[in-house]
């Protein structure tokens, strides 16, 4: 997906509802060995992402000339099933033009 | 990277989000549709204005590629057919994927830095520590 234009944006939106803290970043990183863009709220505005874009395993995928959500899927909150960016790699795959 | 590298990165935040060791097993998935005119799960409209982001320390600043357009006007939502609203973040930018993610410099970035100059489609995930 990066090589073929693709933005992967994974936003650690809570922590048990509270905003998760920096080293709650780095353990989410660490323990998955993450390598694509990781990131929480500022400090100071609690849970906003969980607020604006809605509940965990949430995955949009974006028009980035419009950034119009194009695809959105929820996933699975309870680690059973699919999870949401399982459903959307193929679907951002195919808008990408990417096999 | 190679393409098997970056096929990697891709299974390894699929195994990210859908781990979930603390969670009951006999739990249901919630929902797996996407739907236009599903209602969103805010607890607050999804076209609020965005907060400004309190001052905090960082190892670099965020930077917003020059040749991306303005981002567009609201109103913002989270459904299909909607504009995403554009906020700010701290954390790790990895559009390479090269290496992990929190061997980079902790920075601040938002929607529209993270855009680049607008061509393509970007995928962003909601996850929840655990």
């Amino acid at each position: 997906m990066l090589d073929a234009g693709g933005v992967i944006v994974e936003v650690l939106a809570s922590n048990a509802n509270a905003p998760p803290t920096r080293n709650n970043l780095n353990s989410w990183i660490t323990t998955f060995g993450l390598p694509v863009t990781a990131l929480i709220d500022p400090s100071g505005v609690g849970t906003r992402t969980l607020n604006t874009y809605g509940v965990r395993e949430s995955t949009f995928i974006v028009d980035l000339a419009t950034m119009v959500v194009v695809f959105k899927v929820n996933g699975a909150v309870a680690g059973v099933g699919p999870s949401g960016v399982a459903q959307a790699i193929p679907r951002m795959l195919e808008l990408l033009g990417a096999p | 990277m190679t393409h098997l590298s970056r096929c990697i990165a891709a299974c390894l935040l699929v195994a990210a989000c859908s781990s979930d060791p603390a969670a009951p097993e006999a739990d249901a998935m919630v929902a797996d549709v996407a739907v236009a005119d599903v209602p969103a799960d805010l607890g607050a409209p999804s076209d609020t204005p965005v907060a400004v982001d309190a001052p905090v320390a960082i190892d670099a600043p965020g930077e917003v590629d020059a040749s991306a357009p303005a981002y567009p006007d609201g109103p913002y939502g989270n459904r299909m057919g909607s504009v995403l609203a554009n906020l700010t973040w701290q954390g790790y930018v990895n559009p390479t994927g090269e290496a992990i993610s929190n061997t980079l410099p902790y920075t601040t970035t938002s929607l529209q830095a993270l855009r680049g100059s607008g061509r393509g489609y970007a995928m962003v995930h909601v996850s929840e520590f655990l």
